[in-house]
């Protein structure tokens, strides 16, 4: 095994700067790669090395193995971190990298393999004797016709789920009979067009459900463990916005029949590395079922790390070097509690669609318990090529109830102007009774939540006067050009041009 | 000089006196309004009480972000009035509605021809923006004029998709 003291992120935002940060801490070097579109991101600044791999879209640059691989011999690099996304989650990119002697800071391309295709993953997880949601899942591809089929026997309402899929593309819910054909349209495009990939099948889907997940740390010589639960609730299209650790329906017995069953789950695999296995818990019988197991770094594991004090992407690259685990299971202690917010680039009150262009003014919160990762800053460019996450705010409190509250004050304190963000939209939603109250469900966003905004009296008057005041010194100036004594045509020109742009 | 000002749902009349005294729907209020170093970070203080704020032009409105919620601002002074009332009688008339992309994106698919009728609900296009499908439905049932884009293609924000009768 070679050193991993040199490590190539091939990656973007804020989990780039996640990486780049553990590796500071560890006195690795750092190499990052970057699309045209991204030449000023944070994570190019702050790497040792950076090598411009492409045009923007990332199918010409982060998703291509062979620029990455050039890079790596170009700088030297021992080892990539691949991140989540992109190719994080690429057998054959593992396999690629591990057979040029540079070692994938992640699991084996094997486990990738078996885990990362969700149809063998329930094929592994059923093998290792744990629960799942009903359905019809082949290897092979499914013809539309067997899914019409096969639809009746799973029961409504049911997911259309994409084989390669993650990260909530390629899914799509049916309620009745009527909607299943054109679902399964749409899905196979949305997979097709985010994986290469258009196979889907077909799933129960359990109402009442909370999405709660394991985090699972594992070394190259057997040793593995689990970090509890996070508890990824709320959603939007299947689309995690704010995760939680510890769950607030998940007591200490729960967590650890849950932690078995992630680890039976690992160890069918002989997982090493950071991994998280995804459950669907039943709110109303406390039943989980598998539902995946991401073989990846996930946006949320900063929750993980701030209630157990364990740096899981230091923990990655410390396993990649072949070090042993330095934690047992019952060292694992669980402090306080930890709610992240994902701060998106999309209009919350217009369907959140989008939103694109320069950050034009930008600070970020702090103070106790306030931890932020975040890939954008002041003159950012918001493009349409990559997802919409900017930042990430994680925060702690003693208990949920404060740390709520402590969340709002934060994201009260995050100022993003020159784009749309989702956080007006998290203020409001974690002041609601159902989310105070740990109650909500996954679907709580599309079945029960009306999202609008609300109008206050006060922030209008005060927007109001501000943006007038500011007018009112741009329409003096121009009447001070406007009092200039009339010289010649061409000066007559000029002002009425200079006018006209004002308007 | 007399504004006329939208912020969110509400409009208030907001007089500024060349003096810079500031009545806000008649009532004398007491304000200091200071630029920071920081790119349009303002700071309010508006009869003592004090607000932090980011205010960005856009257009011919302004943006303005405070305690995390972005609010839309409009400012009409007796000018800009004027100049909408023009703007209004110039303005088109006639029933065509012009399916716009709202964002930068890939077209991935096109599901109608021109000519083709419509019912409302019914998916025209797909743009994939940010790994996003976003489908465009008919908002009534019509006809469809004329087809703009095809598929692979990228647009731009405001390019016309289609055309509905």
């Amino acid at each position: 095994m070679s050193e991993v003291s040199r490590i190539l992120i091939a990656n973007r935002g804020e989990i780039a700067v996640r990486i780049i940060r553990a590796c500071n801490e560890l006195n690795c070097s750092t190499v990052a790669v970057y699309s045209e579109a991204d030449r000023m991101q944070p994570h190019v600044r702050m790497a040792d090395e950076a090598y411009c791999i492409g045009a923007a879209p990332a199918s010409e640059s982060y998703l291509r193995i062979d620029k990455l691989l050039e890079v790596t011999k170009r700088s030297g690099a021992d080892a990539i971190h691949p991140g989540y996304g992109f190719l994080a989650e690429n057998a054959d990119a593992a396999r690629a990298f591990e057979d040029e002697g540079i070692v994938w800071i992640g699991p084996s391309a094997e486990a990738i393999h078996l885990m990362g295709d969700k149809l063998t993953a329930r094929a592994s997880a059923m093998e290792a004797g744990i629960p799942l949601v009903p359905g019809m899942r082949k290897n092979e591809a499914i013809s539309d016709d067997d899914l019409i089929k096969g639809a009746e026997e799973v029961g409504y309402p049911l997911l259309i789920k994409a084989a390669a899929g993650g990260g909530g593309k390629g899914m799509r819910i049916v309620t009745k009979p009527e909607e299943l054909e054109e679902g399964i349209r749409i899905a196979r495009l949305e997979s097709q067009a985010s994986f290469g990939d258009d196979r889907v099948y077909l799933e129960r889907f359990v109402t009442n459900a909370r999405h709660v997940e394991i985090q699972i740390l594992g070394d190259r010589y057997g040793n593995i463990i689990h970090l509890g639960e996070r508890d990824c609730s709320l959603q939007r299209r299947h689309q995690k916005l704010i995760e939680e650790s510890p769950s607030p329906v998940v007591d200490p017995e729960l967590r650890a029949a849950m932690g078995e069953a992630a680890l039976k789950a690992a160890r069918a695999v002989g997982y090493y590395s950071a991994g998280t296995v995804e459950f669907v818990l039943d709110n109303n019988t406390k039943e989980f079922f598998f539902l995946e197991m991401n073989t990846r770094l996930q946006v949320e594991h900063t929750v993980t790390e701030r209630v157990t004090g364990i740096d899981i992407v230091k923990e990655m690259i410390r396993i990649a070097q072949g070090k042993r685990l330095s934690i047992r299971q019952e060292e694992v202690e669980f402090n306080g509690w930890a709610i992240e917010c994902r701060i998106l680039a999309e209009n919350p009150w217009q369907g959140f669609m989008p939103s694109i262009g320069e950050i034009s003014g930008f600070s970020l919160p702090s103070g106790p318990g306030v931890r932020t990762d975040t890939g954008v800053g002041l003159g950012s460019e918001v493009t349409p090529y990559y997802d919409s996450l900017l930042a990430k705010i994680i925060i702690w409190d003693t208990s949920r109830e404060e740390a709520i509250i402590r969340t709002c004050r934060a994201l009260e304190e995050f100022q993003i102007a020159g784009i749309d963000t989702t956080i007006p939209f998290y203020i409001q939603l974690l002041k609601t009774p159902e989310f105070m109250g740990g109650g909500i469900h996954t679907r709580f966003l599309e079945d029960e939540y009306m999202i609008t905004q609300v109008n206050s009296h006060e922030r209008a008057k005060v927007a109001a006067v501000a943006a007038t005041l500011l007018s009112h010194q741009k329409t003096k100036n121009a009447f001070v050009l406007g009092r200039r004594p009339v010289g010649e045509k061409w000066q007559q020109y000029a002002r009425t041009v200079q006018l006209a742009a004002r308007f | 000089m007399k504004y006329e000002t939208t912020a969110g749902e509400e409009s208030f009349a907001i007089d500024i006196e060349d003096d810079g005294s500031l009545r806000f729907d008649g009532d004398r209020l007491e304000y200091d309004f200071q630029v920071g170093k920081d790119p349009n970070l303002y700071s309010l203080i508006l009869d003592n009480k004090s607000y932090e704020l980011r205010v960005v032009p856009e257009g011919d409105q302004y943006r303005v972000l405070l305690n995390g919620e972005n609010i839309l601002v409009e400012v009409f002074d007796e000018r800009r009035r004027r100049l909408e009332g023009v703007k209004a009688v110039l303005g088109e008339a006639g029933g065509e509605q012009l399916i716009k992309a709202p964002m930068p994106g890939l077209v991935v698919d096109v599901l109608v021809e021109a000519g083709d009728p419509v019912v409302e609900g019914q998916t025209l296009v797909i743009l994939e923006s940010m790994k996003m499908h976003n489908e465009f439905k008919a908002k009534r049932g019509t006809v469809v004029k004329q087809v703009c884009v095809k598929i692979d293609d990228k647009v731009q924000r405001d390019d016309t998709l289609l055309i509905l009768e």
